[in-house]
């Protein structure tokens, strides 16, 4: 720390300059009150000597004794300063005359006219009239140097010496002192350095003094106590969040290996499964075709023999068959629907559904009325999708059939994320109650005499839809129609199941 | 001086500067005339000028009563003198009191005078008037040589020219006057025992 910057330096600066200050200002003023009265005090001491002077001469004056005004006069040399005096008489002649040493070659004067001093340069003259019984008996003249340069002089040596001795004795007072002032708070800056240093919050600054740097030593103490707990609270507390996170991290590891695991597990069995329902499916159908064949051959190489009772019941065990077959059929595509890739591409809805309408009806109910709406395009599995409008609109024409005046209504709503579809008739409805078991597999609602099926359509159109990312619901009343809803998302790429 | 600064200015005014240094020569002589000391005055004149001076220095004991009433001077020997005093003196006051002159002789009553003057008549003239003024508070002056020794409280001298005098200060405590030390510093010589 050099001179001036640490709080020692500043102190002294501060010493030395107040010092200074006063010093000077004192000095300066004491001058100028000295220099303002000294020419009347200077006046006043001539005027008083001129007095005595004109005492002691006015007898000499009255019986013209010029020697004794002199020895008079004479006494003037213990006054150096007085450097010519004399005494004149009223007429205005010279009485009797001194001069200091060194000074005798002036010459005096001529006698004023009225009384009263004069200062001239370094000079100060002075005349006093001697009056007696009211009669001017002669005048006095002093002239006395008058050297306010050098009273100045003096001042300023005076002044001089004082100030250095002050300043030289401020110094080492302060000096002596400084310790006192400056002693706490190196002591704080000392361990404020150490705790920024070393981190160490359990150092504490002495608080041995009593002044407000006692007070700062116990504030700062306190705030370093304070961040000392607040450190530590944290630190524990770190700490502990590291552990949670430690243990949270292992956990999810673990929990994502058990899942990958189950998923493995599921997709092993999925695939088992798949794979058994395809070969089952795939093995019915050989015993149905063999039940089927025979049962034509029945017919046509034995038809003599069979009555009409007989042929009826091979007709029956045919078309049982050929359900079956149809049955194993749908079973077959399902379980296809898992193990096959989704191909999406831009497919126009409306032409789609109208024509899966269109070949479904085949030109044989004319009676229904279809209505179709304007149905936005959608990215999907053209022929997978194409199955789930011939699955709803199959099964609308199938519920609706029995109706008087069958209407078979297609539409879509636009939502923020999603087209809704939906297929609407007025045909037998359900109850609303059987709602989940609609769309699993096998599951009717209808008896098969009543309206024949496989109870696979719907299945069939769940997953399709779910696998594009969708939903399906349906909304009916017994009696009163059906409407079947499904969606698919605007944007594409949303899982499979 | 209005009119010499207005002379000046017109001189000055006129670029005469021979002129004016020609006047200033006759005005400073002037002036120097004008400082310079009268002609010496007789002895006569001095000792009538000191004999009332005397009187600012000397304390008579208390008279009863009037301490405004005149200071007499009484004159004897001398009608000269008295005359030339009475001119001095005239209008002049010692201490607020005025100043009166007497004619007296020996054989007078000395009553109501302050100081006598007793001018010189011979040898040994002047001891029967001091025998009379002798012990009381009357201030006697003599001009003769040895007057002291008669009784006299201040006797003037001559030094050539100057007049001076001397004091007998027995005498005046004689006469139960007090001197100012003043007037004793410029007597000649002060004499402090009988003759």
């Amino acid at each position: 720390m050099t001179f001036g910057q640490s709080v020692r330096g500043k102190l002294l600066v501060v010493v030395v300059t107040t010092t200074a200050a006063a010093l000077l200002m004192t000095g300066v003023a004491m001058t100028l009150y000295d220099i303002r009265t000294f020419r009347e005090r200077r006046v006043a001491e001539l005027t008083a000597q001129a007095d005595i002077l004109g005492l002691a001469s006015a007898a000499a004056l009255e019986f013209e004794d010029p020697q004794s005004a002199q020895s008079y006069l004479e006494f003037l040399k213990v006054h150096p300063s007085v450097t010519q005096a004399a005494v004149y008489t009223a007429k205005g002649s010279l009485f009797s005359r001194y001069s200091a040493p060194g000074h005798e070659d002036a010459e005096f004067p001529p006698l004023a006219e009225i009384d009263g001093n004069v200062v001239n340069g370094s000079n100060i003259t002075l005349f006093k009239r001697i009056v007696a019984n009211n009669e001017i008996l002669g005048t006095v003249y002093l002239n006395a140097e008058y050297d306010l340069l050098g009273r100045l002089g003096d001042y300023a040596a005076i002044l001089g010496t004082v100030l250095i001795a002050s300043l030289a004795a401020a110094l080492l007072m302060s000096k002596r002192l400084h310790k006192t002032v400056t002693g706490p708070i190196a002591d704080i800056t000392s361990v404020a350095q150490h705790v920024i240093e070393k981190r160490d919050f359990t150092l504490r600054a002495p608080t041995k003094s009593g002044d407000e740097m006692g007070v700062l030593a116990t504030a700062f103490n306190s705030m370093l106590s304070e961040i000392d707990s607040r450190t530590k609270v944290l630190e524990e507390s770190n700490l502990r969040l590291q552990t949670a996170e430690q243990s949270l991290r292992t956990l999810n590891a673990e929990l994502e290996e058990r899942v990958n695991l189950r998923t493995a597990q599921l997709e092993a069995a999925n695939k088992d499964l798949e794979g058994f329902s395809y070969s089952v499916s795939h093995d019915l159908r050989a015993p149905i075709r063999a039940i089927n064949g025979f049962c034509t051959l029945l017919t046509k190489d034995h038809l003599a023999q069979l009555d009409s009772e007989a042929q009826r019941k091979i007709a029956v065990i045919k078309g049982e068959a050929e359900r079956m077959a149809a049955l194993i059929d749908d079973l077959l595509a399902f379980s296809r629907l898992g193990r096959k890739a989704l191909q999406p591409a831009d497919v126009d809805m409306r032409e789609l559904a109208a024509g899966a309408y269109r070949r479904l009806v085949n030109g044989q109910a004319e009676r229904i009325e279809f209505r179709i709406g304007t149905l936005p395009h959608a990215t999907a599995d053209r022929s997978l999708i194409e199955q789930v409008w011939v699955n709803l609109l199959s099964n609308a024409i199938k519920f609706s059939g029995k109706k008087d005046a069958p209407v078979v209504e297609v539409g879509a709503i636009s939502e923020e994320r999603e087209y809704v579809y939906f297929v609407r008739d007025n045909g037998a409805g359900f109850d609303p109650r059987y709602q989940e078991k609609l769309f699993g597999v096998f599951q009717r609602l209808h008896h098969n005499d009543e309206f024949p099926g496989t109870g696979v359509g719907l299945a069939l159109v769940h997953r399709i839809v779910t696998r594009h990312g969708g939903r399906v619901w349906a909304d009916a009343r017994l009696g009163e129609g059906a409407t079947f809803h499904f969606t698919l998302p605007k944007e594409q790429g949303v899982g499979r199941v | 001086m209005p009119r010499r600064a207005a002379l000046l200015a017109l001189l000055r005014s006129l670029r005469l500067a021979p002129a004016v240094a020609a006047l200033a020569v006759v005005l400073a002589a002037v002036c120097s005339a004008q400082v310079r000391d009268t002609p010496p005055v007789s002895a006569t004149s001095v000792k009538a000028a000191f004999l009332y001076k005397f009187a600012g220095y000397v304390e008579w004991p208390a008279p009863p009563g009037e301490t405004d009433a005149p200071i007499t001077i009484g004159v004897a020997g001398a009608d000269p003198f008295a005359a030339e005093l009475a001119e001095i003196t005239r209008g002049r006051t010692v201490a607020g009191r005025p100043i009166s002159v007497r004619r007296v002789t020996a054989d007078d009553s000395f009553d109501g005078l302050q100081i006598l003057f007793i001018a010189n008549q011979g040898r040994g003239g002047e001891r029967g008037v001091l025998a009379n003024a002798r012990s009381r508070p009357i201030l006697t002056v003599t001009e003769s040589a040895g007057a002291l020794a008669d009784g006299s409280i201040i006797n003037f001298t001559q030094d050539k020219d100057r007049v001076r005098f001397e004091i007998s200060l027995y005498a005046a405590e004689q006469s139960m006057l007090k001197l100012n030390s003043r007037l004793l510093a410029v007597a000649d010589s002060v004499h402090r025992g009988p003759e």
